[in-house]
Order: C-alpha cells, then sequence, then structure tokens
C-alpha cells in the first residue's frame, strides 16, 4: 500500500488537506485534528507519506485516534516506511503527538520525520515507540528525526531499535527496556516541567539533551522485561 | 632547568609545552604513594604562598573530585583556582603517558589566571610513579615514614629522581618503628646529591623546607624567563 | 606510511582516551554491563550505530585532502554537532579532539589539514584522527578503521579495569568482532566518499541508540566517577 497525505494550515485555524487512506485526519479541535486508521495497521512493504504545510502564524495539532500495530508482511516485501515532513513559516507552531506505535515481532517499520521550522516557528514532537505487543520481544525499527531550523541543521538523530538482535537490545541499545519516549522542543518550546531533566525511577531511565541549537531532546527508555536492570 | 623546547605545536596550545622560555607560568608536579601527605601538603602550599604568589592546582584523585572538595573544604584556594582531571583508573597513565587531559586542564588555569605557580596533584599510585616533564617543570615526590624506612632503599623513579623528595609523617617514626637515620642515608645514596626533607605536616603545617624549596625554583625559573 | 599509520592506532597515542569509558563505567555501575558476554554484546551495538558515525566523519575528514585548500572544517564539524545529542557528549568528543590535535600537531607540524583544524576552537575527535591519518599517508578506508578501532578498544580497555576482566578473553571477543567492524569501516568510508564527492553532509549516518545517550547524561551528573564518559 502507498499512500499520501497533505495538510495545510493557516493562521486562525484553516485547516485543509487531500487524503488517502490509511492517513485520514478528522477535525477535532480549532487547531487540531487527528488522524483516524482507516485501514489496519502498516505492514511490511507500506509506504505512507504525510506532508504538513503551516503558514505563518498557523498552530496546528496532529494526535491519532489509537496505537499504530506494525505488523509483518510477507516477508519479502521490506520495512513498512512511514515519511512525515512538515513545513512551518515564520510564528507557525506544530505539536506533533500521535498514540504509541508497537512494532510486533518480526516487524519491521523506518519512520522519518522531517521538520523544516522558519526562524521564529516552534515544534513539539511526542514519539513512543513500543517493542513488541504483550509476551512479545518486539522487531526493528528505525527512526530518523530531522530537523532543520532557520536554514541549518539542528538535529540528525537515527534510533535504531531492535527486540531480539543482542546488540541493540543489550547494554548498547535498550538495556532490555521496551519503549522508547521521545519529546523534542525546537525555537523556543519549553522544556516539560514537573520531574527532573534526567533520572533513573521506577523502570523508568530518562535524560533531556540540550541540542547544538535551539532545540531539546528527552529520551526516555522504560518497560523493562527480564531481569536486567534489576542488579544494582 | 634545561629542557629542549618541543618545536611547532598548535595555535592556542603556546602554553603548555615544558620547557617553552616564553612561559612564566612554574609547575611543580606533587606525587607519591596514596595516604603520604600530597593533598596535605598541597593545601599547606597554597596556604603558605597564596598571599604573595597566585597559585592554582590541578587535581588528579583517582576519585574525582575528592582531593579538589579537600582543598575547598580548607578553603586554601578559591573553587575556580582548582581543577580536577579523572584518570581512568589509572593515575600514572595521566601524569606519564597520555598527559594531554592534564595539560589542558593547566592550560584553562593559566588562561583564567597567569598564575606565577601551577601545582599538579597525581592521583595516589606507588612507588613506581613519575610525572613527564612534558607536563611539569620540577617535582616533589612524597612518602611517608609510615610506609617502612626500606622506601628510600626500594628507590623508584619518584623516589631517586624526583627534584624534591618528601618524608613526611616523621612524627609517626617512633610508632612504626621507623630508623629517619636510615632514611636519609639510603635516600642520599639513591638519590645523587638531589636534595631530600623530611615533615611532620601535623607538628609543622606550614612546611618551611618545602616552601623554601619551591622559592628557590620559582627564583631560577623566573630569570631565565627574563632572558 | 604504515609506521606513520599504526602510530595513531597505538592506545598509548596521547589524546586522553584513557580517562574515558566510552559508556562502559555507567553500564557497569548499574550492573548492566559484567562481564566478557556483556562486553561483547556492547561492542556490536556500538560498532554498527556508533561505529558507522565516528567512522564515516573520520574517512570525511581523511578525504579532505583531495578537497584542499577549499576544504570547510566547521562545516564538517557542524555536521557531528548535529549527530552527538548529548551535550556531554560533544563535550568529550571536543575534549579529545583537542587533545590528539595537540599530539599530532607535534607530529606532522607542516601538514595543511591539520593545520587547517587550528581554525576550530575545539575540534571533534573523530575529523581529528581522520585528518592526522592523512597526515601520516593514510587513506580514508584506514581513519575510518582506526576510529571504529579507538571506540572498541577504550571501551573494551576500561572495562578490563572496572570489572578486573580477563584480558585474554577481551582481546579474542574483539578479535571475534573484527569482522564486524571491518564491514561497519568499508560501509563507512563508502558512504563518506558520496557526502565529500557530492558535498551533501546529509548523506552521513547518524544512527544511534538511546542507552549510551541517555547513560552519557547521568554519568556526567554522578559525584563520583573514575571516568570523564
Amino acid at each position: 500500500m502507498i499512500a499520501r497525505t497533505t495538510l495545510w494550515a493557516e493562521a486562525g485555524g484553516r485547516i485543509r488537506w487531500r487524503a488517502t487512506p490509511p492517513l485520514v485526519p478528522r477535525r477535532t479541535g480549532p487547531d487540531e485534528v487527528h488522524l483516524v486508521g482507516a485501514a489496519g495497521g502498516p505492514l511490511g512493504g507500506d509506504e505512507l507519506t504525510l506532508e504538513i504545510q503551516l503558514a505563518a502564524d498557523a498552530q496546528l495539532t496532529i494526535r491519532s485516534a489509537a496505537a499504530t500495530i506494525v505488523q509483518p508482511g510477507d516477508g519479502s516485501a521490506g520495512p513498512a516506511r512511514l515519511t512525515v515532513r512538515a513545513q512551518l513559516a515564520a510564528g507557525a507552531r506544530l505539536h506533533w503527538c500521535p498514540q504509541p506505535t508497537v512494532v510486533c515481532d518480526e516487524a519491521e517499520l523506518h519512520t522519518s520525520l522531517r521538520l523544516e521550522l522558519a526562524e521564529g516557528a516552534s515544534a513539539l514532537v511526542h514519539e513512543r515507540i513500543i517493542l513488541g505487543r504483550h509476551g512479545e520481544r518486539g522487531g526493528r525499527y528505525r527512526g530518523e528525526l530531522r530537523i532543520d531550523h532557520a536554514g541549518a541543521a539542528l538535529l540528525r538523530h537515527t534510533s535504531v531499535l531492535d527486540g531480539v538482535d543482542p546488540g541493540l537490545s543489550g547494554p548498547a541499545g535498550t538495556a532490555g527496556h521496551r519503549s522508547l519516549t521521545t519529546l523534542c522542543g525546537v525555537g523556543g518550546e519549553p522544556r516539560p516541567t514537573g520531574c527532573s531533566p534526567n533520572g533513573e525511577r521506577n523502570g523508568l531511565r530518562w535524560a533531556t539533551h540540550q541540542l547544538a541549537g535551539p532545540g531539546w531532546l528527552r529520551l526516555a527508555l522504560g518497560g523493562t522485561c527480564g531481569t536486567r536492570g534489576t542488579r544494582r | 632547568m634545561h629542557r629542549d623546547d618541543l618545536g611547532a605545536e598548535p595555535r592556542g596550545t603556546a602554553l603548555a609545552v615544558a620547557g617553552r622560555r616564553d612561559r612564566r607560568n612554574l609547575r611543580i608536579g606533587i606525587g607519591g604513594p596514596v595516604g603520604g601527605g600530597k593533598t596535605a601538603l598541597v593545601a599547606a602550599l597554597c596556604a603558605q604562598l597564596r598571599d604573595e604568589l597566585s597559585v592554582v592546582v590541578v587535581t588528579n584523585d583517582i576519585y574525582t573530585e575528592e582531593d579538589a572538595e579537600f582543598l575547598r573544604r580548607h578553603a586554601v584556594l578559591p573553587d575556580d583556582r582548582i581543577r580536577a582531571v579523572r584518570t581512568g583508573c589509572c593515575p600514572h597513565t595521566a601524569i606519564r603517558d597520555d598527559i594531554t587531559a592534564n595539560l589542558a586542564a593547566v592550560e584553562e588555569l593559566i588562561t583564567a589566571h597567569d598564575p606565577d605557580l601551577v601545582l599538579v596533584e597525581s592521583g595516589g599510585d606507588n612507588l613506581t610513579a613519575t610525572f613527564s616533564y612534558g607536563l611539569v617543570d620540577v617535582q616533589i615526590f612524597v612518602v611517608d615514614v609510615a610506609g617502612g624506612d626500606k622506601v628510600p632503599r626500594k628507590g623508584g623513579p619518584g623516589v631517586s629522581r624526583s627534584d624534591l623528595l618528601v618524608i613526611n609523617k616523621t612524627d609517626l617514626a617512633p610508632l612504626v618503628g621507623a630508623d629517619l637515620a636510615v632514611m636519609r642515608a639510603d635516600a642520599e645514596r639513591v638519590r645523587a646529591g638531589r636534595p631530600t626533607v623530611f615533615t611532620s605536616l601535623r607538628e609543622a603545617p606550614q612546611v618551611p623546607d618545602v616552601v623554601r624549596w619551591v622559592r628557590a625554583q620559582l627564583a631560577t625559573w623566573r630569570p631565565v624567563q627574563a632572558m | 606510511m604504515l609506521t606513520s599509520v599504526l602510530l595513531l592506532a597505538d592506545s598509548r597515542l596521547p589524546s586522553g582516551g584513557h580517562g574515558h569509558s566510552g559508556g562502559v563505567e555507567a553500564l557497569v555501575e548499574r550492573g548492566l554491563l559484567a562481564d566478557v558476554n556483556d562486553l561483547t554484546c556492547f561492542l556490536n551495538g556500538r560498532v554498527r550505530t556508533a561505529g558507522l558515525v565516528v567512522g564515516a566523519f573520520a574517512a570525511v575528514a581523511a578525504l579532505s585532502r583531495q578537497e584542499w585548500p577549499r576544504w570547510d572544517w566547521e562545516r564538517w564539524d557542524a555536521a557531528l554537532d548535529v549527530r552527538t545529542t548529548s551535550s556531554a557528549l560533544r563535550e568529550v568528543s571536543r575534549a579529545q579532539g583537542s587533545a590528539l590535535r595537540r599530539t599530532v600537531r607535534l607530529a606532522w607540524p607542516d601538514d595543511p589539514g591539520l593545520r587547517g583544524l587550528d581554525d576550530i576552537d575545539q575540534p571533534h575527535h573523530p575529523l581529528v584522527l581522520g585528518a592526522a591519518v592523512a597526515a601520516a599517508g593514510g587513506g580514508h578506508e584506514q581513519a575510518a578503521a582506526l576510529a571504529v578501532h579507538h571506540l572498541v578498544g577504550g571501551a573494551a580497555a576500561a572495562a578490563v579495569r572496572l570489572l578486573g576482566l580477563d584480558p585474554l578473553r577481551v582481546t579474542a571477543a574483539q578479535a571475534g568482532l573484527a569482522p564486524l567492524a571491518d564491514d561497519v569501516t568499508a560501509q563507512a568510508a563508502s558512504i563518506a566518499a558520496r557526502a565529500v564527492a557530492d558535498d551533501d553532509s546529509d548523506l552521513l549516518p547518524a544512527d544511534t541508540t538511546p542507552m549510551p545517550e541517555i547513560m552519557a547524561e547521568l554519568h556526567a551528573a554522578e559525584e563520583v566517577t573514575l571516568f570523564a564518559s
């Protein structure tokens, strides 16, 4: 399945789109849309693309109605691919906050989230990847986060996860954790308050990184399985 | 003090090569086994010299900031005159084989304070430790009598070739059965005329002999600078 | 040429590496890396992600020789900055880069590539390493190989010191990883060649895993550590 959806938002709450299932938007607030899955979750070989254009001073929050479950395809189809490209003009603000994505056993998902922010634009990204459903170890994930701000590269970050591969599920990768939450703010987006920037508690480990430019990135690992991490 | 110029070096590191004649800051390394009194000696030198000289300290204690904390706690120097270098379980490597992290710390302090005197304290090690003369101009090796009066006889580069050997904790000699005369004779034999002083930082915290030696080093260092 | 390049492969090369554990100490402290098997898994994951990145950047720097003098070090240095999420790790890379530059500038004082790096206040380590390999007469594949080699060697040495691992078994583990390291090296070198030919740093890899990035910040905030990173 190959699908492409384009969303346009302007200042004052005007939002338009041209959608192909399964990426179908529904308006749920003055500056908000939900993506409602009009088909089952992506399978191996699927290529889904979402283009987002925010005009000057436009505000847009994009959520999804349900978790995305990525299943393996027929084995020869290659990974499922989801590409999101957003361009933000000056004064625009994007909040990208989909429900979690679950990468099932044997499945493989490649995502690419590319943001281009003009000077004065801001964006908040909130994504969560879960390796496997209950009782599973999870498949493979490759998530590119690529952000340009005011014409300069700000972040090039490709998270590589694998629930089975010992090199990536071990101490160099997720150390047995099963979920990765990525929270990223660019262009004056305030850092989250309410918990310390870095810490380890209740099976969670997280850190907030000041990027080499106007932005921050919080990475949080959680959902430990097995016995790793209990020795200290 | 005559060491060859090491030649060309990158911009911004001109201060960092020992033996350069265009450097006014004298660097003294202070090394020796664990527990001999290195940090206490550094604290004593700072206390004695800080009013007449601009002094900075780089400490390499194996447990990172601990020695720096000791110096701060005793308020011998303001915080910004102390840098701690982490040595990855290898204190002798950091002062001898790969001195780059210490050079960077020394350079930062020189840039910030243009001191007269830079004290580089090694992490506690053993008798085989010694400073590279790429890092320091002269070095003091500190041992204590509690290690036994055979220490000078054993030699090792620190005991035999340091520019000053300090034998500390003389007040403990009767308690541990150490014979100071034997230590003195052995030290003279292995050190070929290099000076040795006996101290008790507890009984004489002003360490007059060591302070006198440091002043003499500064006096011979500065005329070279003026040339 | 070979002898000069081997100088850069030596773990005794003064560049401050002995004070860094490559992320091992934080994992050892938490019981997440406890034996040679854990270390092998760790190195495997690191080589394929961080190794690919540092290898590619070292290779890019070694290729600068062809492009000199219109080579722009700052651009490639910035490209590694945006791939190093953790500010603690950016500092580590820059501190080690400065340390290595100090050593190799004395070793090859007239090399124009290395001299060009003087314009960067504290250049990233892989760039200095790659430029040094070029100064030593080596090629971009060797630069990538050395970057991966030091990534592995630094972490392995730290694990031996922290855990008292059998150094013979650790060496055997490293030997077992060599084919993977060679693959990654070749991949890094070919990506770098394309990036330089197209003059496009966006072609360079940014592969990373979450644990090392999170641990780097937690480690930097620790009161008592033996290694700086």
